[in-house]
């Protein structure tokens, strides 16, 4: 890698990574929730292009779709759908936020001291391939059982969303239909 | 002959799966001729898949009769590997036959006997279910594997005891069933992890595959293995219903009488015995557990006997047999007569069974009555019922000729030679057979001889049972009478064929003494004298003068008076044991009244007197110390009780702490 | 002023700081849907470790493989934890964590 190409590296990095923590602070940090999902995807969009720099295309561009298509659909979703909390406090009492703040930093701490001391064994710097081949052959041999599983992991967590939040059925009174939520 | 079955052993457990998988998912939309044959049908060709092993391991020298096969590795840890693989040799090939014969045949009776039950799928579900785990636990590979099969066969046992649970009695005795196996399986874990540990720190191989750890036992300590050797046991006497556990059996009665026959006869409480001649190579090197298994056995058939002497329901007493015979079968083992052990737990198979099929048979005719004081003179209107019941009676007691008399004289001879065993053992194990005699006798003729003491309504209905239960009957009838012919012991000047096919099984295992003919001849010749002298016995009782036993009942009361109510076992183990766990119960009801709410009283005081510290400082010391006197150490425990705000994120705050404290040890 | 070139720690040290952020957010939020977005940066925390392993030791495309099921796992994971928030919002009208302590001893 010339010294050129990898400096361009590293600014791309520093973008993404500017991207990802900045944004990822204003979702934990802002008072309106809305504004805080909308941050969330910018932490997410962050994090698909480390995944690109990372040469991990496909898991990139997966990110982009499941993430950013499927999971902040939802929690938009549910933000909607629970509309009359989002004029409450965001934030817990003092304590918990000065908890919370010790928290978060011994985490980093530890992480980075960890980090820092890991001599890690590296087989160096691969050259960037296209990876969506390897990765369905992989997933057709040596990961056939997990991918099944998680198939069924997905349709067992539709049918688990779907039971929990259907309308409640009560015997011996009127049946709930699909419009008229007895609680709603 | 069949070498294709060596990749195929994975369908013998997995078809009754399948049908259990079917029954219990989709059985109460089909129509039940489709529940039964799913159910007949899985069962049956395991049988036939069973039988296809044997065929083919026979057909292989008799030194390579061993195969194993791996469907899938389970679990695969580094260098810990447990496969999902099936073991056959003669030992698990003979099990394999009997589970999968004797329960095919159980399955055909239920569908006679279960056919106006409302939950009629779930039963074949069930019954389905526990054919599989018991043919796992039968056919696997390794300890952990078994251990599978060891639970799930005891799930199947309570779900099939407290099959009828509208009764509140049925359902506690399945509850009974489970707590009662729960502390034998404790003893099981310990045992064999145990010995992985001790096997794993020696050798750098851990393992729990049977061939692993035969080929590395040797290199543990005596001292160990004994240890490991009487905790396997005590998972045994749980499973196998053997003193101090075996109190579950009797009551394991409330459940549908094929389900007593197949689970609590022939099958499941045979796992025990099938264990200890499984880890026989274990056992060779720890005699002391030998000699312990062989005493527990012999007091069991004692014990139990006597106590089954007495009892009036039908399925009581043949519950007490079981763990008689039991006993006889950990006599057996016990002192290293293996193939002895596991040839008499073949018969019993066969006619313990068939006795309980029997029993049900009687009692589908007397519309559900189980008191034999009101039977009586049924011999004339059941009397398939009660050819083969008389069959499989001569079977148990003993009489030469049929399939008991073989295996229980191979175990008794064993016991009197084997250096395990010695002449205690073996007096109790002729006393047993005393009392067997004595009471199958009495059962048999109080319930088919005699004159009838039926009430007249059900008199009306007494009825042979259908096709479907009574040819059941006729096949297990015959295998009781002639299934002792493949163990002929060495005195009849012939080769004793099924101890020669289990032999290379147990090559490694304990060397018994050489056989003496004339002191085998003896020994059969006591056997049979006490068999027949409780036979008579019982005869002269019951058939001859038959106002005796009240008589002697009434005179020797407080003798009789234990033996009715099973020796007060379970009054003991409620009072002392349950009662136990009962005061400490209260006792900690009392802690937590007393000291741990005062200790929350004294808390809160504690923090509302620091406020106003200056006001009420004479207060302060004088009550302060009286409550840091009083609930010292207690306070700590409102303190904890506090931690608990339910506020999820407080809990996350504290596994936080927790990883921070258990990285910082890491890292610095 | 020369740009070092970036390694393994620099990616492992981005997704401590993303990892530590969404620990925050999960201690300190009071509304439920927030705490999930939290967990949310947590899991892409783990991801970006996944990956960058897998970029920079041992050759294979494995832990971008676990890096896909993580994901399709945390998109069931919010699916029925948000499924679970809603109906706790029918029941106490609120998703206010504070005011969900029924395990309070």
């Amino acid at each position: 890698m010339s010294m050129d190409a990898s400096a361009v590296h590293a600014l791309f990095f520093y973008f993404f990574a500017a991207m990802t923590i900045v944004s990822a602070l204003l979702v934990v940090l802002l008072r309106n929730i809305v504004r805080s999902a909308f941050s969330l995807f910018f932490t997410l969009f962050g994090v698909a292009g480390v995944y690109i720099l990372l040469g991990a295309d496909f898991v990139g561009v997966a990110q982009v779709l499941i993430y950013i298509g499927g999971v902040m659909i939802l929690i938009v979703f549910g933000v909607m759908l629970t509309h009359n909390s989002y004029s409450v406090d965001m934030f817990n009492r003092l304590g918990t936020l000065v908890m919370g703040t010790v928290s978060a930093i011994v985490t980093f701490t530890i992480v980075y001291y960890s980090i820092r001391q890991v001599p890690w064994l590296l087989s160096g710097y691969k050259a960037n391939v296209p990876t969506t081949q390897p990765i369905g052959v992989q997933l057709l041999t040596n990961y056939l059982l997990p991918f099944e599983l998680a198939s069924v992991l997905l349709v067992f967590a539709m049918v688990g969303a779907a039971y929990l939040i259907r309308s409640e059925v009560r015997p011996g009174k009127e049946r709930a239909g699909g419009s008229e939520r007895k609680d709603a | 002959m069949y070498p294709f079955i060596e990749q195929y052993v994975w369908l013998v457990p997995l078809l009754p799966l399948l049908g259990a998988a079917v029954n219990l998912l989709a059985g109460s939309r089909l129509p039940r001729h489709a529940v039964s044959t799913i159910a007949v049908g899985s069962i049956s060709a395991s049988f036939v898949l069973t039988v296809i092993a044997y065929l083919h391991i026979v057909s292989l020298p008799a030194d390579h009769r061993q195969f194993i096969d791996t469907a899938y590795t389970w679990i695969g840890l580094g260098g810990f590997k447990v496969g999902l693989s099936f073991l056959v040799d003669p030992l698990s090939v003979v099990m394999g036959m009997i589970v999968s014969g004797v329960s095919s045949v159980i399955h055909l009776y239920s569908v006679g006997y279960m056919h106006d039950d409302r939950r009629y799928s779930r039963y074949f579900g069930f019954l389905n279910l526990f054919a599989f785990a018991m043919l796992l636990l039968v056919l696997s590979d390794s300890i952990l594997l078994m251990f599978v099969g060891w639970e799930g066969v005891g799930l199947c046992s309570y779900l099939l005891i407290g099959f009828w649970f509208e009764k509140i009695e049925n359902a506690r005795a399945g509850m009974k069933a489970f707590v009662v196996n729960r502390i034998g399986d404790f003893g099981f874990i310990v045992g064999f992890l145990l010995l992985f540990t001790a096997i794993g720190i020696r050798t750098g191989t851990w393992s729990l595959d049977f061939g692993a750890i035969q080929s590395a036992v040797g290199l543990v300590p005596t001292a160990v293995l004994t240890t490991v050797g009487i905790m396997l046991f005590v998972g045994a006497t749980g499973k196998s219903a053997q003193i101090p556990l075996y109190v579950w059996l009797p009551d394991a009665m409330a459940g549908p009488t094929p389900v007593s026959a197949l689970i609590h006869a022939a099958t499941m409480v045979t796992a025990g015995v099938y264990m200890v001649a499984r880890m026989n190579f274990l056992y060779a090197l720890a005699p002391d557990a030998l000699r312990v298994i062989a005493i527990v056995g012999a007091l069991t058939a004692f014990f139990a006997a006597t106590i089954g002497l007495v009892q009036n329901d039908i399925k009581r007493v043949l519950a007490y047999s079981t763990v008689s015979q039991l006993g006889y079968m950990f006599i057996g083992v016990g002192v290293g007569a293996f193939s002895a052990g596991i040839f008499h737990l073949m018969t019993h198979a066969f006619f313990k069974a068939l006795l309980f099929l029997g029993s049900g048979s009687v009692i589908h005719a007397m519309s559900g009555e189980q008191d034999i004081r009101k039977m009586g003179g049924l011999s004339k209107k059941l009397p398939i019922t009660t050819a083969t019941f008389v069959i499989a009676s001569l079977a148990i007691m003993g009489v030469p000729g049929f399939a008991g008399f073989f295996s229980k004289d191979d175990i008794l001879y064993n016991a009197y030679t084997s250096p395990y065993g010695g002449t205690f053992v073996w007096l109790l194990g002729v006393l047993a057979a005393v009392l067997t005699g004595f009471y199958m006798t009495r059962l048999v003729v109080l319930t088919f001889y005699g004159s009838s003491r039926m009430d007249p309504h059900t008199a009306e209905h007494v009825h042979e049972s259908p096709k479907t239960m009574t040819i059941p009957l006729i096949v297990l009838a015959i295998l009781s009478a002639i299934g002792g012919y493949i163990g002929m012991p060495e005195a009849f000047g012939v080769r004793n064929v099924f101890a020669g096919f289990l032999g290379p099984v147990f090559a490694s295992g304990v060397r018994l003494p050489e056989g003496s003919v004339p002191l085998e001849w003896a020994l059969m010749g006591v056997s049979v004298l006490a068999a027949f002298s409780g036979i008579g016995l019982a005869y002269y009782f019951y058939a001859v003068d038959t106002e005796l036993p009240a008589a002697l009942a009434e005179k020797y009361n407080t003798a009789f008076r234990p033996a009715y109510t099973g020796m007060y076992v379970d009054e003991f183990y409620s009072k002392y044991i349950v009662g136990g766990v009962m005061g400490l119960k209260d006792l900690l009801a009392l802690f937590d009244s007393h000291i741990i709410d005062g200790a929350v009283n004294g808390t809160a005081r504690l923090g509302r007197r620091l406020s106003d510290f200056e006001g009420a400082f004479d207060r302060i010391v004088v009550d302060g110390a009286v409550n840091a006197v009083g609930n010292g150490i207690v306070s700590a425990g409102g303190v904890l009780r506090r931690l608990q705000t339910g506020l999820v994120q407080n809990y996350l705050i504290f596994a936080i702490i927790g990883m921070a404290i258990l990285l910082s040890f890491v890292l610095l | 002023m020369t740009i070092l070139p970036i390694t393994l720690t620099d990616y492992l040290i981005l997704s401590g700081a993303l990892f530590s952020i969404g620990v925050f957010g999960v201690l300190t939020r009071k509304n439920a849907i927030a705490v999930l977005m939290g967990v949310e940066l947590m899991l892409n925390a783990a991801n970006i470790n996944l990956v960058a392993f897998s970029k920079f030791t041992g050759p294979g495309v494995d832990g971008q493989v676990f890096a896909l099921f993580s994901i399709v796992i945390a998109a069931a994971e919010v699916a029925v934890a948000l499924a679970i928030v809603i109906s706790i919002y029918r029941v106490t009208r609120t998703i206010d964590l504070d005011k969900e302590d029924t395990l309070k001893g």
